[in-house]
């Protein structure tokens, strides 16, 4: 005989509630929130629609072991609070996606004066950070392509290790803790372009100078005027602009250049500080260095400056007009972030100008055109009595080969940096590459150097860990008015307002960073209250009810 | 103490670590238990089961103090409550002493095997 629909439902219903029915739906719900927990996608505010169906499903389940359990003696009560318990969870889950927010962001976005929006108006500022120092690593990444982390390593003597995605092997030679480049320019086919011509200077001196003037940092010709009396340039053509005739300030930015008279009677007013400039010296200052390092490469005249912020803050600027790189690193943390200050000095009376383009050589004097011949290699041109330059090559692709030196106890040199030295073994071809990765200094970015195009290593320090951070925290409005300000201590959230921030590592255009989250999380008691659920429930469940059994031997199972 | 733990490995919370560690090694000790049980025909596996029902706590707390835990990535506390759901299955069918319990007991084996590797997998 047909089952009757009432008979069919019930049996429906029954399968419903049995218990093979209870375990399948607890399997497919543990799955899924593997499946998707583990891809991120419950994220708050990512997926009411999973979790709004798994409450109905977990309530559901409730109520059929309520109704079926039912009276509920002690051995059975951890039965109800961990089926309890998930519905909690989810529920406190659910809560967070639909009001909870987390904000996470890079150490340097909040940072910077407008700090990291948190949405909703308000702003979260960071100042006055403090970190331990960190110490050295060296990090291995792809030279090209997506810009991901191949390997970290400390910059040990005598180490090696495989990048096996690249097919290379590093090796760390010679690590340097106080160092100084002495290298040079050589001639590199496999470098990218960068024309150079290699000059002779007869200055008198028994032998002569050996230099090379780059098309592409013509300013750096100031360096090859050793005794003061000649200029040497290199330029693709010659410009017959009107002579610098006072020293300037040049401010470089990202938005443009700004230029204001080097005049100590003239303080130059900037948006946000004032530039002052102050002593000038014959050589790098003595009193700035405990012993002046007798480096060929400092002499010249150096000018100092005094950086004045709104606030009343004041850092010293050093500046030369023979050593534009030299300034831009000593200058750095002190200038904004980006920024450089040069500064251009007055021409010496004369000048020899190699016109590339052209291929003649000029002598000006005082800015004025007084003889021309053509550039022939080997074939001196003869500046005055005494002085001549010869040109002997042109370099079509030059590289600067560092070389770096230990810089002897009881000298200083603003340049001095660590240094390591690498040899990178091409597990395919066999080559072999040498060369020094070099650690940043105060301001710097890491610099970071690459082999056989493909693999590129710098030398840094270590990110720095949350657990590190100290720092004062600040919450504003969208007018700029600070609603809450607390200090972050190391390893511990801050309440902010209605956020909790705390150090963590975030996802940074390079890799994993330091950096700050702000979150707020209304779900928070309902999760805790699950998870306490839980916890009691499953232990009364597995180890107190055997022995609440064996106590009541007549109750129900 | 603060356990030694390989940088972005594993759950953020340093609550949840040891407690994931303790799971997967109370998993696979009940794991090892499950099969001599079964090779010899013990009657009642009584120390598999505790050394499951142990693992499955331990799973449970590992879960809790990720979903509760600030410092932990969004997704490590949905799944590992999702493993701890997983775990909990096999005790439903375990309630009474009878031939289902070897039935269960496979079932357990299986998903013991299968935890660690599948938490392994997923998150990291």
């Amino acid at each position: 005989m047909a089952d009757s629909p009432s008979t069919g439902s019930r049996r429906g219903l029954a399968a419903l509630a049995s218990l093979p029915s209870a375990v399948a739906q607890i399997m497919a719900l543990g799955l899924l929130l593997i499946v998707l927990g583990g891809r991120g996608d419950l994220a708050p505010g990512r997926a009411p629609w999973f979790l709004v169906p798994s409450a109905l499903l977990l309530a559901a389940s409730l109520g059929t072991a309520i109704m079926k359990r039912r009276p509920y003696t002690a051995p059975r009560f951890g039965f109800l609070l961990a089926h309890l318990a998930p519905l909690l969870l989810v529920g406190g889950l659910l809560v967070e996606g639909w009001s909870g927010e987390r904000h996470e962001a890079p150490l340097a976005s909040a940072l910077a004066p407008e700090g990291q929006n948190l949405g909703r108006g308000l702003r979260l500022r960071v100042e006055e950070i403090q970190l331990p120092p960190q110490p050295l690593t060296v990090t291995a990444r792809p030279a090209e392509g997506p810009n991901r982390l191949l390997g970290q390593h400390p910059p040990k003597e005598g180490t090696s290790w495989k990048t096996r995605s690249l097919g290379a092997e590093v090796r760390f030679g010679r690590l340097l803790p106080r160092a100084v480049d002495r290298g040079g320019w050589v001639e590199d086919p496999d470098a990218p372009e960068d024309p150079a011509l290699r000059v002779l200077l007869g200055i008198g001196e028994p032998e002569p100078r050996v230099g090379l003037l780059r098309l592409r940092d013509p300013e750096a010709s100031a360096r090859l005027a050793p005794d003061g009396r000649f200029e040497v340039r290199f330029v693709e053509r010659f410009d017959a602009a009107q002579p610098r005739d006072t020293p300037r300030l040049r401010l470089e930015m990202a938005e443009g250049a700004l230029e204001h008279p080097a005049d100590p009677a003239r303080p130059w007013e900037l948006p946000g500080f004032t530039l002052r400039v102050g002593a000038r010296h014959s050589s790098f200052p003595p009193h700035l260095a405990r012993t002046a390092p007798a480096l060929r490469e400092l002499q010249g005249p150096w000018v100092e400056a005094q950086l004045v912020t709104a606030d009343g803050q004041r850092a010293l600027l050093l500046l030369s007009a023979r050593h534009p790189e030299l300034c831009d690193r000593l200058n750095a943390s002190a200038l904004p972030p980006g920024a450089r200050l040069r500064l251009l000095e007055p021409v010496v009376p004369r000048q020899v100008v190699f016109d590339r383009s052209g291929n003649r050589i000029l002598l000006l004097e005082e800015g004025r055109l007084r003889r021309e011949a053509p550039l022939v290699l080997g074939q001196p041109f003869v500046v005055a009595p005494g002085r001549s330059v010869t040109p002997v090559a042109h370099l079509a692709h030059t590289r600067w080969a560092p070389d770096f030196t230990p810089l002897p106890e009881g000298l200083e040199h603003p340049e001095a940096r660590t240094a390591l030295q690498v040899t990178v073994r091409d597990a395919a071809s066999g080559r072999v590459a040498h060369g020094w990765l070099e650690a940043p200094g105060p301001g710097e970015g890491a610099r970071a150097e690459t082999f056989f195009g493909r693999l590129s290593l710098a030398l840094h320090p270590a990110e720095p860990a949350p657990k590190d951070l100290k720092a004062a925290t600040i919450l504003v409005d969208a007018a700029g008015r600070i609603l809450a300000r607390k200090t972050l201590h190391p390893g511990r959230p801050v309440a902010l307002g209605p956020y909790t921030v705390r150090a963590a590592t975030v996802p940074g255009e390079t890799g994993p960073v330091l950096g700050l989250r702000a979150e707020r999380r209304p779900g928070l008691p309902l999760l805790g209250a699950g998870s306490g659920l839980l916890l009691l429930g499953l232990a009364w469940m597995f180890f107190l009810k055997p022995w609440l059994k064996l106590r009541h031997p007549g109750g129900t199972p | 103490m603060i356990l030694p733990w390989p940088e972005g490995f594993g759950p953020a919370s340093p609550v949840a670590r040891p407690l994931l560690l303790a799971a997967v090694a109370l998993g696979l000790a009940g794991l090892g238990a499950g099969f001599r049980a079964l090779r010899q025909r013990e009657p009642s596996p009584a120390l598999a089961w505790r050394l499951f029902r142990s693992a499955t706590l331990a799973l449970a707390a590992a879960a809790c103090a990720a979903l509760l835990d600030g410092r932990s990535d969004p997704a490590e506390g949905p799944a590992l409550l999702g493993a701890t759901l997983l775990a909990l299955a096999p005790p439903h069918l375990l309630h009474r002493p009878t031939w289902k319990d070897r039935k269960a007991l496979i079932a357990a084996l299986a998903l013991g095997l299968i935890l660690p590797v599948l938490i392994g997998f997923i998150l990291y």
